[in-house]
């Protein structure tokens, strides 16, 4: 990656360095062209008299070479004026032949050390014999084109390791902040139930994050915990009706030669055995229930005649138990779901009331328009629910009665639960005196 | 279950064995089920033969010699289901039991959608199949088209939805009536409160209180109990019986 970026980077120097380069070129032409118009016109206009005087240096009108060292450090174009074919002014080892030329520059002074240098050169004639030569060292021109391809490069090389420190920088915080996130992750995994991530006060992105993190792992603690309670709670429902079968199955082995208490045992062993299974029916109907996958059969019907239909099948089972439930159901109210599982819905609100209050206690269901949609309460005038368990009675395997002698496997009210919630409808257990109301809330169709 | 068969045996005395017997093909991987419907349904005086797999199965029912075939749903090789549809699809049209370990009101409908005549959820009753058995064969040559209902003393109208017993109106509520009119369809077979459950309140689950013991007792107070002879009976751990 880093490699990559490396080779992009210097072929994009190198290509801009040989476009400056083929620039510099004609450049070079151009500016020996200028200095060579300036003279003409210099001397066009002054004489060449007036010239030579101007530009006559200390050691005369012929400048040795020596001089000629600045004019390559400086890019100045170097000049000669030929008069009848001898120098007159300037550096007389220009002297060429009118045109353009590549030449070299030879100067062997005593005084410096010996100058060979690659010329761009043009002679031009003037009027009255008069020829002027103009020069530019061709490698002052190479070094000026690398000289600003180095620049180039070198800001190039500037703004790299700028970004470099700048993405080392976001990059090092970006870690820093992911690695306490990912702590939090990893304390949670090790069991800790208690890690949480750090939230600090920059209300950024990363604190969003870790806010809906610490959210999760809440709600992952809660499941936890649930599923604790579940496994304690599940374990003994299955085991009573398991121990009770075993016990049959031992009578059965001794009473082995009377027929007729043999088939009290296996009725009695069926029984128990259809107790566990219906315990793993609701299990797996809850499973299928918060699965979701149900809400692809969801239609609009009458939640009044499905009401109506489920409380007078029941109004019947109430009143061979000398109860009185009373129905009062507003008609035209509609839903959207699915019919099987509200009629499971309010059966089992139903049948929560029959199994868990006292006998002859009368209860009532109610349904009624709501701004919200419809509200459905089914309400008894039995003891109620303690308020310290109302929390929990919609948890699986739940149960009121601790010792779990009354019938019934705590499924009940977290089917009842578990179906408001995938029809998106609210749960609300309302404590009264006497008697304990439940109103699920489901939304206007 | 003794008891069953023993008012079973009744009804075959009246109506002599061959007319009853049935010859079942149990498709079913599982061999201790598969030997448990054999046994069940020998027992019973009828006979079966039990396969393992699709092939056999696919193999054996289109020799149309089988009443009905007990399938299951969870084969290894091919999904019963699609199983289903191809023996429909060959023109195969023996009363089929789909069985599963699926209890999805999904899976219920995608196994009748496929041409199976009758669903069941492992675990079951014994009982509950063959009573379902018996509906299903009985169901065939009964045309929907018969209007009028007749028990001994007792008819009922399906036109007029009006129920009489020796000439003497009875006055039904409207779950009662769908309850009698489906024991009169099935007279002298068994029909299980799983079955009432589903045809007369048309409900999937199984509530936990006796629903349908407390609607069958209004309808017999209605129909029985002012008159002489008792039509409806009890069968106990399985369902009603009329006739």
């Amino acid at each position: 990656m880093f490699f990559g970026l490396l080779m992009v980077v210097s072929i994009g120097v190198a290509a801009f360095g040989a476009l400056l380069l083929s620039g510099a070129d004609g450049e070079e032409r151009e500016w020996i062209d200028e200095r060579l118009e300036e003279l003409d016109e210099h001397i066009r206009e002054d004489g060449l008299a007036v010239v030579i005087d101007e530009h006559s240096h200390e050691f005369g009108p012929l400048w040795p070479a020596e001089e000629a060292l600045h004019y390559f450090e400086s890019d100045e174009v170097m000049v000669l004026i030929l008069q009848g074919g001898k120098p007159v002014l300037g550096f007389p080892e220009l002297a060429i032949e009118a045109g353009w030329h590549e030449t070299v520059y030879v100067a062997e002074d005593h005084s410096i050390d010996p100058i060979r240098v690659a010329l761009r050169a043009r002679r031009v004639d003037l009027a009255d014999g008069i020829s002027i030569v103009g020069a530019l060292p061709r490698t002052s021109l190479w070094q000026h084109a690398l000289t600003r391809v180095t620049d180039m490069a070198a800001l190039l090389v500037v703004l790299f390791i700028a970004g470099l420190c700048g993405c080392y920088f976001v990059s090092r915080n970006v870690l820093l902040r992911l690695s306490t996130l990912s702590s939090a992750v990893e304390g949670m995994s090790l069991g800790n139930l208690e890690t949480r991530a750090g939230v600090t006060r920059a209300h950024d992105e990363f604190d969003q994050v870790a806010i809906d993190m610490n959210q999760m792992l809440d709600q992952i603690r809660r499941l936890m915990r649930n599923l604790e309670e579940v496994s304690v709670g599940a374990a003994h429902d299955l085991k009573t009706p398991l121990t009770r079968l075993d016990q049959r199955l031992q009578s059965i082995l001794l009473e082995v030669h009377d027929p007729d208490e043999i088939q009290a045992h296996v009725a009695a062993a069926r029984d128990h055995v259809q107790t566990l299974l219906t315990t793993f029916n609701a299990l797996l109907r809850l499973g299928e229930i918060e699965s979701g996958k149900l809400r692809t059969h969801f239609t609009r019907h009458s939640l009044s005649e499905l009401v109506t239909d489920v409380a007078e099948t029941f109004e019947a089972v109430f009143a061979d138990q000398g109860r009185q439930l009373e129905i009062s159901i507003l008609p035209n109210i509609e839903v959207v779901g699915d019919r099987d599982l509200i009629a499971q819905q309010v059966s089992n609100l139903l049948e929560n009331i029959l199994e868990h209050t006292p006998a002859s206690t009368n209860a009532w269901i109610r349904l009624q328009a709501h701004t919200l949609g419809a509200l459905l309460q089914v309400g008894d005038e039995g003891p109620g629910i303690p308020m310290a368990e109302q929390d929990k009675v919609f948890e699986r395997f739940y149960r009121v009665d601790k010792s779990r002698t009354k019938p019934g496997n705590g499924l009940g009210l977290s089917l009842v639960a578990s179906i408001a919630n995938v029809h998106g409808a609210q749960v609300a257990l309302h404590e009264r005196h006497p008697g304990c109301v439940i109103d699920i809330t489901f939304p206007r169709p | 279950m003794y008891e069953y068969f023993r008012q079973r045996d009744s009804i075959i005395g009246v109506f002599g064995q061959d007319f009853f017997s049935m010859h079942v093909l149990i498709v079913e991987d599982d061999l201790e089920t598969g030997d448990f419907l054999r046994r069940g349904l020998e027992e019973a005086g009828e006979s079966a033969e039990h396969v393992s797999t699709v092939d056999e199965a696919l193999l054996l029912a289109p020799q149309q010699r089988f009443d009905a075939i007990i399938f299951d749903r969870l084969l290894p090789g091919m999904d019963g289901m699609d199983a289903v549809r191809v023996l429909r699809k060959a023109n195969v049209v023996t009363p089929i039991i789909m069985l599963t370990a699926l209890s999805g009101i999904d899976d219920r409908v995608a196994g009748l959608e496929a041409g199976a005549d009758d669903y069941m959820v492992k675990p079951f009753a014994f009982t509950e199949l063959y009573a379902r058995l018996q509906a299903l064969l009985r169901r065939q040559p009964l045309a929907a088209e018969v209007t009028v209902l007749k028990v001994a003393d007792l008819a009922l109208d399906r036109t007029t939805q009006l129920v009489t017993r020796s000439g003497q109106p009875v006055d039904l509520a409207r779950r009662e009536y769908k309850i009698l009119e489906l024991l009169m369809q099935n007279v002298g077979q068994v029909v299980t409160r799983t079955m009432l459950l589903e045809r007369v309140w048309g409900y999937g689950f199984d509530p936990r209180t006796s629903i349908v013991q407390t609607h069958v007792s209004r309808l017999r107070a209605k129909v029985d109990k002012p008159f002489e002879t008792e039509l409806i009976r009890t069968v106990r751990g399985s369902g009603y019986v009329i006739g």
